[in-house]
């Protein structure tokens, strides 16, 4: 396979240097990549390196001069920026204390030759750290404006979602796209015109009525027609069409692309072009990239026509990101959606091009230097490496729009910053915005509150580090033998196409186990494995030839994969062999970093006063308490309520809605519930109480609403709906479920989304009427629906994740309530401030519980806490997964109400949980749930219980494996902190437990039983490997839930059997286990029996890290607490190793 | 004329004897690598106080403490750190930040916008005071209307008012730690600036009473002959003085020299611009001549000269003083109310 690893780079690297060596004093274009250290601190104007290739051969020292200068130049480049992008690099790594190299992938050097006669290596050319993927639409955003670039990429900052929606002509732009893109498609691969225009029309009719921002925006204009933005985008079909039919598609001549990664691990470059041409016949003429740009986009001008035109530097990135792959002859153009028409601008004609003077047709080296420029400030800027924390720096930064220090001169750039479209104007914190106006916010890191700031600083980060690593996803990908990323669990190859139905294809390898850590609905890239005839070698992942999806079914020799596009099939001769590649969502940390770097300039901008450093205690009283110097209003759990408000609620629930009805604004409460407490219970009617309580209140303002509540997750938000369908129906008319249907909502959830409520559900979304005028009235008479339903809502239930929504934009809230607030990364918690009214003035509820699992983070090592961040109440050991709801329940424990009365487990295991994790103070709601046996759910479902091991057992039940030498643990299957360990015994004894259970009831009750049955590891290739037995055990059992203990959270079963994997001799648990809340939540998930199968020995055996002695600890007391509930009849321990082994009988 | 007596020993030498490069380079040395560690404490987001090193728990000199105390100070100093005396935290710079803001908020009032934007980043770098960060503030502020009044021309400005009246006027309430008297004062100074502005753009008389000011400042600030010249021109134009007259320094004169300048710019030549104005008849030679003649003996300086003289004839006011109006005036504390830092 033609993978360029490490050791090909390798020896190209060496080679490259020994071409320098021969050719002294002439520079030379080499494009290898090397390795360096500085072996002294940088100096003003000259750094020294060493050089080595990725193997670690050593080339030598080599040096970097400032102005691309070297012994023996006559010809200096002052504007250039590779000199002062390294050293910052290089100083801040320094002070970061990173030590490991740095990669360069070095274009162009040259050996020279110095006065004193000796020869140096002097790099002039390079990108800085290649490794760190930018987008092509982030390249042209710093060619823009910089500091936009460190406002928003780096800082994080995002538009006020207090103010209005945003206008029509946005979402113009985006039908006419999308409208024009499935119109090419469908005349592609049809040639008919009639087709093509229904497929125009489907796409604007999807753009319209999926973004809920059209549908809130939307009304009749002032002469009482139809908006002009909505009536153009459908009469644009004409001139669009007739475009269509001109081009090069209708020939048939060219395959199309459509929303393909690609990525080049040479240029630090992705893009996700809006569509690539590629020639049917390779010499029928170049590829052809095409960037569709909508009217609103950044124009470069022409100085001498004036002409404009947007998205010349991210087509010439594209084109240059592309021709570094092994595309020879690649052309671009540049299409803009103008009105009702599109307008292509050929890429050498384009403004960009013209003020260059650039020939396309031959390599120019000020092409790839204005984009390597714009690449490798981004990198500095963005990833922290030019400011660092230093808010001093950061401040002086902010004083120059073209940041000057660090992008030598752009003496391309427009003369002045498009202001116009910047959050940081807007937001107010930009002191180089032209037309500030105002209670402009400067100063904004210099005079930051020590604690703001530092608060700021910690989370950032850590996110900042999160963002890096998946930022570097794709040159791992691609820099990795597949062999090694098959062993990392990220990658399967060899696999072969099976099938491909529509959008799913089932891929297999029957040769080999599908041992990975991918699972389902993980995101994919499928990329074949035959040498590409335009490439001439296999192409890597990301190379435009792979495709998109996600994982929907994976079976032990099979995976289905729900694609955006169709895969390729291998030509005939070809070994029809994919790869599919793990791959996370760029940009996953955007919202989280945008919530953060809202609290810094919300929290600044509520106060009084301006220019001058703030003190803590001028912050909105909420804020400083989120900052953890302000203890919270005492708690009054003796509000006067309603008798229907407290209906159906227990003491500790009672308590908690008291408290929050005595909540004044600023206030924040925390109520913690363990599992099964009935917090939705709780929270349905806290939304009741707080709902009927507005109503009466007069001085309430049209755009502040009653409450919000925010859930971690989807399924969460969607529990939360349900149980306000069952426990407060009456609020119904009033509630709107944020965000779009889900296939995983219940229809009484769906039934309360904005569309559905509106009138245009799923299916009429994507059946477009007959004609545009129907379509423009149905739009219309819908939105007219949507903006009703929205003012008059009161109350709205939404994900973390979308409290920005359009539903949202321009409404605050007297009551956010976050629920799972124990599961939020704290800087997510902190899109809930984000709705509440200007300077916090708002109630503040977090509902969660800091003993089970804390929040999902890539980055596992925290940072060293400084000494400032102890009055935050953050603490060595402290890190993203330390939520809010923990780190304020600890700095305010007088502030949390906790629930007390569980309706989940019974007597016994409810004991061990209340005693392992809630210090005995959990307790069974009443008589019936606490003494609930397997029993009597079977005798509800019409069934005696069965003979057997788990029919005739006690509420606890243990298989210990301690003394069974057939139920070691595999070891680490991946080196990842997952590791991938599967256990066989266990899964057989799991399966024939099962298996066992299920023969000895009718089986017309099979299916009633298996819903109600769990499976738990922590291991996701545990559970595959679970999966595989039940289903062979017994075919009932196929369809049983099987899942980590991640996913298991919140979800509760009649029988819960847990799988701990882990046993060895050496008494390793691993890192989960050492997460010791993983134990409660799996073993808090059952009802009526627990079945606990584990290695007591390997969980008690003495810690071998700090972190994990927590664990181990409860663990002991676990196994203590079975021990003493066994000797009460109410648990069992049996040991497996005489169990359910062939030919021993049980 | 009195000769000033020279003393026996000039201070010079006693200084020059006394310098040692070795210690300085030493010191700075030593003041430059705490720099250092501070800045790297700043880096990951720290804001250190630079300790004074105390003798407790160790056995030194007091000439090492001294130097080590002296050490601490001037690394804050450098950094505008805050630096712990004894358990009292001092700005070391704040001295430096008032001079500094004096200097800005008189370059200000000489509309030197470059001068005031340096001293009011280097008052930025070393201030702690909040009076002197307000000040600071307002002097960004204050920069701002000052460059909008020399920027937008009265009248021919898409603006109505000076957009940085409005920036100014709404951050005048956010200063809580200056005197109530002062914000009042940089306020009504605001309003009478920008009043000023507006009238100009409807009053003919106040048009060239802005037009003189702006040329002043451009000579102040040397914005260039050409500059200067075409500032001039214009106010000579609206002023409706003719450039008939045969006086050889007087004020035609001076304005044909100075129309020649632009003349040679828009005249057919080898190098005509393509966006210039259509093709005039070709000048004989003998005109072109006499034109770079008028051309070089154009200046600016005299022509500024002249027409103070003729506008304060003709309105019988120093024309001069009257571009004053345009200049921003500064508070002056009253004397029991002057504290400390005050500029």
């Amino acid at each position: 396979m033609a993978q360029t690893t490490a050791s090909t780079v390798s020896a190209r690297a060496s080679r490259a240097w020994q071409q320098l060596r021969a050719s002294i004093g002439q520079p030379q274009w080499l494009d290898v990549p090397i390795l360096v250290e500085p072996i002294s601190e940088p100096q003003p104007r000259k750094i020294v390196l060493r050089a080595k290739t990725e193997d670690g051969e050593d080339l030598g020292p080599c040096a970097v001069y400032a102005d691309e200068w070297y012994p023996g130049c006559t010809t200096p480049n002052p504007f250039s920026h590779y000199f002062p992008v390294l050293w910052h690099v290089l100083d801040a790594r320094l002070r970061r204390k990173e030590h490991d190299p740095l990669r360069l992938q070095v274009l162009k050097a040259v050996c020279a030759q110095t006065s004193s006669g000796r020869e140096q290596v002097v790099l002039l050319k390079f990108i800085v750290a290649p490794e760190y993927t930018v987008t092509g639409r982030f390249v042209e955003d710093l060619y823009n404006c910089p500091l936009k670039v460190l406002f928003e990429r780096f800082l994080g900052l995002a538009r006020d979602s207090r103010e209005q929606p945003p206008r029509l002509g946005e979402v113009r732009g985006r039908a006419v796209h999308t409208g024009y893109r499935r119109a090419l498609v469908e005349y592609a691969a049809t040639q008919d015109l009639d087709r093509a225009a229904q497929a125009y029309r489907a796409g604007v009719w999807s753009e319209w009525t999926r973004t809920l921002q059209a549908l809130l925006a939307t009304s009749v204009s002032q002469d009482g027609g139809a908006p002009k933005d909505l009536v153009e985008s459908f009469t644009a079909a004409g001139s669009i069409l007739a475009q269509i039919a001109e081009g090069d598609v209708a020939s048939g001549a060219v395959e199309l692309y459509l929303e393909r990664l690609f990525y080049s691990a040479t240029r630090g470059l992705s893009g996700r072009a809006d569509r690539i041409e590629v020639p049917r016949d390779a010499s029928a003429g170049p590829l052809c990239i095409a960037e569709v740009k909508t009217q609103s986009s950044i124009r470069e001008q022409d100085p001498v026509t004036g002409e404009s035109f947007p998205g010349g530097l991210q087509a010439l990135a594209y084109r240059e990101l592309l021709q570094s792959l092994g595309f020879t002859d690649v052309d671009a153009v540049v299409e803009l959606v103008d009105g009702q028409s599109i307008v292509t601008k050929p890429l050498r004609e384009h403004p960009i091009v013209r003020r260059l003077r650039l020939d396309l047709s031959k390599p120019d080296e000020r092409v790839i230097d204005l984009i390597v420029q714009a690449r490798n400030v981004y990198y500095c800027v963005t990833s922290g490496l030019f400011t660092g924390y230093d808010r001093y720096r950061l401040d002086n930064a902010t004083r120059h729009w073209r940041l000057p220090d660090v992008s030598g001169q752009f003496d391309l750039l427009n003369d002045r910053p498009p202001c116009r479209s910047c959050v940081a104007r807007q937001r107010q914190v930009c002191p180089s915005s032209r037309d500030r106006e105002g209670r402009t916010l400067e100063g904004l890191f210099r005079y930051a509150p020590p604690p703001l700031f530092s608060y700021w600083v910690w989370f950032h980060r850590q996110l900042k580090a999160e963002e890096r690593a998946e930022r570097e996803l794709l040159f791992h990908l691609v820099h990795t033998p597949p062999d090694a990323l098959e062993r990392e669990g990220v990658t399967l190859a060899d696999l072969r196409l099976q099938r491909q139905d529509g959008r799913f294809a089932t891929f297999v390898r029957p040769e080999r186990r599908l041992d990975t850590r991918i699972r389902e609905d993980d995101l994919v890239l499928v990329t074949p494995q035959w040498p590409d005839g335009l490439l001439g070698r296999i192409p890597r992942p990301g190379e435009l030839f792979s495709v998109q999806g996600r994982v929907v079914d994976l079976q032990e020799y099979d995976l289905v994969v729900e694609l955006d596009d169709r895969v390729p099939l291998a030509p005939p001769g070809q070994e029809p062999t994919y790869r599919i590649d793990q791959l996370t969502g760029f940009d996953m940390r955007a919202w989280q970093l945008e919530g953060l770097a809202d609290f810094l300039v919300s929290a600044m901008a509520a106060t009084p006063v301006r220019g001058r450093m703030l003190r803590w205690s001028e912050l909105p009283p909420l804020a400083q308490t989120i900052l953890g110097l302000r203890e919270p209003a005492s708690i009054q759990t003796d509000t006067p309520l309603p008798v229907w408000a407290t209906s159906g609620l227990n003491a500790s629930q009672r308590d908690a809605l008291a408290a929050v009805a005595a909540l004044a604004p600023g206030d924040l409460l925390l109520v913690q519930g363990p599992p099964g407490t009935g917090k939705t219970a709780l929270i349905a009617a806290m939304v009741r109480f707080l709902v009927a309580r507005a109503l009466f209140d007069p001085a309430r303002l049209p755009e502040r609403r009653p409450v919000l509540v925010l859930t971690n997750t989807h399924r969460a938000a969607n529990e939360v709906v349900l149980k306000i369908v069952e426990k407060a129906p009456e609020v119904l008319p009033f509630l709107v479920r944020v965000g779009n249907e889900r296939e995983d909502m219940e229809d009484a959830v769906t039934a309360q989304t904005l569309p559905t409520r509106s009138g245009l559900p799923p299916e009429r979304r994507r059946q477009p009427p007959d004609s545009d005028d129907e379509a423009i009235a149905m739009l219309l008479a819908t939105s007219r629906r949507a903006q009703v339903i929205r003012e008059h809502a009161a109350v709205f239930v939404a994900t973390l994740g979308s409290a920005d929504a359009p539903e949202l934009r321009g409404l605050t809230f007297e009551t956010v309530i976050v629920d799972e607030a124990g599961q939020a990364t704290e800087p997510a918690f902190l899109q809930a401030l984000r709705r509440l009214p200007f300077g916090y003035r708002g109630r503040l509820v977090l509902v969660g519980d800091e003993n089970q699992l804390p929040p999902v983070v890539t980055t596992m090592t925290a940072p060293e806490p400084w000494p400032d961040l102890e009055r935050l109440g953050i603490r060595p050991g402290d890190s993203l997964r330390t939520s809010a709801f923990e780190r304020l329940h600890r700095r305010y424990p007088s502030a949390c109400v906790r629930l007390t009365e569980q309706y989940r487990m019974n007597r016994p295991i409810c004991e061990l949980v209340s005693h392992v994790f809630y210090e005995d103070t959990l307790r069974p709601a009443n008589e019936r749930v606490a003494e609930r046996r397997l029993a009597h759910w079977l005798a509800e479902l019409g069934a005696a219980p069965p003979a057997g091991l788990l029919g005739q057992s006690p509420p606890v039940l243990y298989l210990d494996t301690s003394d069974d030498p057939l139920a070691r643990d595999s070891g680490a299957l991946f080196q990842a902190d997952d590791e991938g360990r599967t256990n066989e015994r266990e899964a057989e004894l799991v399966a024939q437990l099962l298996s066992e259970f299920l023969r000895g009831l009718p089986e017309r009750l099979h299916q009633k039983v298996v819903e109600q049955i769990g499976v738990i590891s922590p291991y996701r290739r545990q559970n595959t490997l679970l999966r595989q037995r039940l289903t062979r055990a017994h075919p009932s059992l196929a369809a049983l839930r099987v899942d980590t203990v991640d996913r298991f959270q919140g979800g509760e079963r009649e029988v819960i059997v847990v799988s701990l994997v882990n046993s060895n001799r050496e008494g390793v648990i691993g890192s989960l286990h050492a997460e010791w809340r993983r134990l409660n939540v799996a073993l808090s998930r059952a009802r009526s029996l627990l079945v606990l199968i584990g290695d007591r020995r390997t969980f008690t055996a003495p810690e071998h890290t700090v972190e994990e002695a927590e664990a181990r600890e409860r663990f002991r007391r676990v196994f203590a607490r079975i021990d003493e509930l066994a000797r009460r009849g109410e648990a069992r321990v049996i040991p497996t190793r005489q169990l359910f082994v062939p030919g021993a009988g049980s | 004329m009195a000769v000033r007596p020279v003393p026996e020993e000039p201070p010079a030498i006693q200084s020059e004897r006394a310098l040692d490069p070795t210690a300085t380079w030493e010191l700075l040395e030593r003041v430059s690598s705490l720099v250092e560690k501070l800045r790297q404490r700043r880096f990951v987001g720290e804001d250190p106080v630079v300790e004074v090193p105390s003798a407790t728990k160790r056995r030194v000199s007091r000439a090492t403490l001294i130097e080590e105390a002296i050490v601490a100070a001037l690394a804050a100093e450098r950094l505008g750190a805050l630096l712990d005396l004894n358990g009292t935290l001092v700005s070391v710079a704040e001295d430096v930040a008032a001079e500094e803001l004096a200097t800005a908020y008189r370059a200000l009032a000489t509309w030197d916008l470059r001068a005031a934007e340096s001293a009011l980043a280097r008052a930025l770098r070393v201030t702690r005071f909040p009076k002197h960060q307000q000040r600071i503030a307002l002097g960004w502020a204050l920069h701002r209307l000052v460059s909008d009044l020399l920027r937008l021309v009265p009248g021919e400005s898409k603006e109505k008012s000076l957009p940085a009246e409005r920036l100014v006027a709404e951050l005048l309430p956010t200063l809580d730690q200056l005197p109530h008297e002062e914000r009042a004062f940089y306020h009504g100074e605001v309003r009478r600036l920008a009043a000023a502005w507006r009238e100009a753009a409807t009053d003919d008389r106040s048009w060239c009473v802005w037009a003189l000011f702006r040329a002043r400042v451009a000579l102040l600030r040397g914005e260039g002959h050409e500059t200067t010249l075409a500032w001039l021109l214009r106010l000579a134009r609206r002023a409706g003085l003719a450039t008939t007259g045969d006086d050889p320094n007087g004020l035609a004169t001076l304005l044909r020299q100075a129309e020649a300048v632009f003349q040679l710019l828009i005249t057919p030549g080898e190098h005509r611009f393509a966006w210039g104005p259509p093709a005039a008849p070709p000048a004989d030679e003998t005109a072109q001549s006499e034109l770079r003649q008028l051309a070089a003996t154009a200046s600016a300086r005299d022509l500024f000269r002249a027409l103070v003289a003729v506008l304060t004839a003709q309105w019988g006011e120093d024309a001069l003083a009257a571009t004053q109006r345009f200049a921003l005036a500064l508070w002056v504390p009253e004397a029991s109310s002057t504290t400390r830092g005050d500029v």
